[in-house]
């Protein structure tokens, strides 16, 4: 089901996936969601970027994996068991074909729906994360939770952290 | 109705391209009698199926070209070259008129044809006859039938000791004699040597084998073709009698001991054990024979055993002859595809399966996955072949295109080709085409002289191109060659000025200068002709080639030729790889690109502006994949080198620990991660990790041209 179907049936809500990394709660879209599954080892790819944490069997097929921690910028999580990913389906850049994408979490949450007109815009400044992966925000029981734009969250060329640095800066 | 011409036309295309091979061949070989009964079977066929499709004027024009063809098959009618020019022609028409629908024009320049050649040849015909009486006299069956008798062979077979590690394996080849007919081996172990002197990766043992086939000595000998240069081949033809389905043939190798030697006393004592004594039994065949006439009358001893006769031989074979006599049928190529899936899910199962039964040492599991994985070997082995196609099923047109240039430009060109019985996957086949036809055309064209300008240059008056084709690693080499004028590069350098590509007083090395024909818009013919310079040049050979993950390359002499080689990775699926360890991950390196694997001795490497492997006398430069990929090298873990090579070149990698070879099913990594230099993909392995698949050949191409 694509969006707009998704808009016209129930133009109201939407449906999002929560988690944890760190100490930040996120959600993702759930159209975007596939499983979420526990990873006890991956294999490195020598001379790929730092947060690539590797390849993971995903059903028989080889599933890339970025850690989360570190794309966002977080201290690396220390590993004593497996580790959970967020198997996701997200547009390749520059192309019209989906491919599977895993990345880190550290617990999953719950999955809720928001009506829209609920979800804040999350401003372009004075913000620790860079507003165009984070397609909005939501309150929920007193917490703020960050919704990630999927699309757009590895899509661009730039792999290379979600942190706003002229902000830190 | 439609689907059904459809389909003609598609068979019909089919045997025109037979029947251009058939003439071909008999440009050559003008008296070549199965190459006759080729064309006229064609011709029959097509007459045949196109009046049952509604192909009437097609049907009426073969007709008379079988007609004249039958005359020829008959010895009335010579094969002239008059006659071959006026068949190739014909094959142009025929394409013309395979038509539901054909102009009346078409038809009419057909009738022409048809009528001028039968004034030609069949009037000929007349006069053909006195002289060619003789010939009348020999009848037209004979090949085929003389196959039929079982003969019985004495082989030796002892491989060189290293066999092994040039990647053939003696049990296959044995597996292929029992193919061939009724099969003993006998099996020698007296060249084995004392424990501590033995070195695992040799061969020792030898064979004695009995075999009895209905196979000659060329086709016995094409089995061992990749290795009977090096090892110690005899074939004997001891007998035109089956001896290993007499039933006391057991009983008599028990007898005689066959099992410690066999000489020749033996082997006749053997004979005359089976054959002379005139108890119990008699063979059926032997009682129409006269006994002690070793002469076998064949049209009689296909009777007596018509099923013997209709054995086809389960061997593929480059030899054209074999291709006809083979049943074969069509197959929609989606269906390949999905069978190769299905293999590669089986043999990513099989993983799991020897991983498991490693940690049970269970014998009975054991046995079992041993069977299941010979048994999946042979399978994928054989769903692999079915995707490979030849490389001369692409040859015809070719063939037809030099002589057509050739005679266009009034070049006197000799085309040779060699090795055009290597494979290629189907799909990449019909992609090479293009390229090479361009390439030849620029051979042709530009490349070879008129016959004067070689007069004068004292080179023989006929030029040659030809095209080489051969499995070289992982890769599938094309080269065409020439013996033309060669490149010059005084003018491709002119060219490049004017371009604007470099100035007039550049320095540009001689790999540079070459490197400008592949850019677009690079032309250094003086004049155009119609023939190479429409346009098309060498950037769009190298796209296309590049499209395919292969390489080309230019090697030119002025004034003695040049050479196009096209260099094609095998992208295949599933490959049989090593699985090593650098640091704690596992990697797959292709086998098909290893030459060997050494463990790593102190005091081989020589750091240096270019660090070097000393082995013996041989200096190897090698890249530590360890250090590469930024794992610890210093930790004692044992260290191996793997020799690699591509083409002449070699290269080591350097890795820590070996685990064995491993059947690897091939995976795209996804398209999130560029294909990294080094991989080409991923597999799984049995305990459901993943292991990354090494690009040997860009390994080495990216560090030895550095």
């Amino acid at each position: 089901m694509n969006k707009m179907d998704e808009n016209k049936l129930n133009p109201e809500t939407k449906s999002y996936l929560s988690f944890v990394i760190a100490d930040e709660i996120f959600a993702m879209d759930v159209r975007h969601v596939i499983k979420i599954i526990e990873v006890g080892k991956f294999t490195r790819v020598p001379q790929s970027p730092e947060f690539f944490r590797g390849v993971a069997n995903f059903g028989g097929g080889v599933l890339p994996v970025i850690d989360t921690y570190l794309k966002f910028g977080f201290p690396k999580k220390e590993n004593n068991s497996n580790t959970l990913v967020l198997v996701l389906n997200i547009q390749v850049a520059g192309k019209d074909t989906e491919s599977l994408l895993g990345m880190t979490i550290g617990e999953a949450r719950e999955v809720f729906e928001v009506a829209t007109d609920q979800i804040k815009e999350y401003p372009a400044t004075g913000n620790k994360y860079k507003s165009e992966y984070i397609s909005g925000v939501v309150e929920r029981g007193g917490q703020f939770i960050l919704l990630l734009d999927g699309d757009k969250l590895f899509s661009g060329d730039e792999l290379g952290g979600i942190i706003n640095t002229s902000e830190s800066n | 109705m439609d689907n059904l011409s459809h389909k003609f036309i598609e068979e019909a295309t089919e045997l025109l391209e037979k029947l251009e091979n058939a003439l071909f061949v008999l440009e050559d070989q003008p008296e070549n009698a199965e190459q006759i009964d080729e064309v006229f079977r064609v011709m029959h066929t097509l007459k045949g199926s196109g009046a049952m499709f509604g192909f009437e004027q097609l049907s009426t024009f073969t007709h008379e070209l079988e007609s004249i063809y039958d005359k020829v098959r008959n010895g009335k009618l010579p094969v002239t070259k008059a006659l071959l020019d006026k068949t190739f022609h014909s094959i142009d028409l025929i394409h013309s008129l395979l038509s539901l629908d054909v102009d009346a024009s078409v038809w009419q320049q057909a009738k022409t044809f048809i009528e001028n050649l039968q004034v030609e040849f069949l009037h000929k015909d007349i006069e053909g006859v006195t002289n060619k009486l003789i010939a009348d006299t020999k009848p037209i069956q004979s090949k085929g039938t003389s196959k039929a008798i079982t003969t019985t062979w004495f082989i030796h077979f002892e491989p060189n000791k290293q066999i092994l590690k040039q990647g053939s394996r003696p049990l296959f080849l044995l597996d292929e004699l029992f193919e061939a007919g009724e099969c003993k081996a006998f099996l020698h172990t007296d060249h084995l040597p004392e424990l501590e002197k033995l070195d695992p990766e040799n061969a020792y043992f030898y064979w004695d084998i009995l075999l009895s086939t209905t196979m000659d000595e060329n086709h016995l000998r094409d089995i061992f073709v990749f290795v009977e240069d090096d090892s110690n081949l005899s074939f004997q033809k001891i007998d035109n009698r089956d001896w290993l389905s007499h039933p006391r043939f057991e009983e008599q190798v028990r007898l005689l001991d066959f099992y410690s030697f066999i000489d020749e006393t033996q082997l006749d004592k053997m004979k005359s054990a089976l054959f002379d004594t005139q108890q119990d039994y008699v063979e059926p065949r032997e009682i129409k024979n006269i006994p002690g006439n070793e002469e076998i009358d064949s049209t009689l001893s296909n009777e007596i055993l018509p099923e013997k006769a209709e054995v086809v031989p389960p061997l593929k074979r480059k030899s054209e002859q074999k291709q006809k006599g083979a049943s074969t049928i069509r197959i929609a190529s989606e269906k390949l595809d999905i069978l190769l899936n299905l293999i590669s899910e089986m043999v990513t199962i099989q993983a799991r399966l020897e991983h498991y039964e490693a940690e049970k040492h269970d014998p009975a599991l054991e046995a079992i996955v041993e069977s299941y994985q010979k048994l999946s070997y042979q399978l994928r082995e054989n769903a692999l072949e079915m995707r490979l196609v030849p490389f001369y099923t692409i040859l015809t047109r070719f063939k037809r295109l030099v002589r057509n240039l050739s005679e266009e430009l009034q070049k006197d060109v000799k085309f040779v080709t060699k090795g055009t019985e290597t494979e290629l996957d189907k799909s990449m086949i019909e992609k090479l085409y293009d390229p090479v036809m361009h390439i030849l055309r620029n051979s042709i064209d530009h490349g070879i002289e008129n016959p004067e300008e070689r007069i004068k240059s004292g080179k023989p008056k006929q030029g040659l191109v030809q095209i080489d084709t051969y499995n070289s690693g992982a890769s599938v080499v094309i080269e065409v060659t020439d013996d033309g004028r060669g490149i010059d590069l005084a003018r491709v350098r002119e060219k490049a000025i004017q371009k604007g590509w470099i100035n007039a007083n550049d320095q540009v090395s001689e790999t540079e200068l070459m490197d400008f024909i592949f850019r677009p818009g690079f032309s250094t013919a003086q004049k155009l002709s119609d023939v190479s310079g429409r346009g098309v040049g060498m950037d769009v050979v190298k796209k296309n080639i590049a499209d395919l993950r292969g390489e080309v390359e230019l090697i030119s002499k002025p004034g003695e030729g040049t050479t196009v080689r096209i260099v094609l990775p095998l992208t295949l699926s599933i490959i049989d790889g090593l699985l090593v360890f650098i640091g704690k991950t596992r990697y797959i390196i292709p086998l098909d690109n290893i030459k060997h694997v050494y463990e790593m001795k102190e005091g081989e490497l020589k750091e240096g502006f270019k660090p070097v492997l000393v082995k013996g006398n041989r200096q190897i430069p090698y890249i530590n994949l360890i250090d590469e990929f930024k794992e610890d090298s210093s930790n004692g873990q044992r260290q191996h080198v793997v020799v690699l090579h591509y083409n002449e070149k070699e290269m080591g990698v350097i890795i820590n620990d070996i685990v064995g070879n491993y059947q690897a099913v091939i995976k795209p990594m996804g398209k999130f991660i560029q294909q990294k230099e080094f991989f080409s993909g991923a597999s799984i392995l049995g305990d459901g990790e993943v292991a990354l698949v090494m690009d040997t050949n860009r390994i080495i191409n990216q560090f030895i041209n550095e």
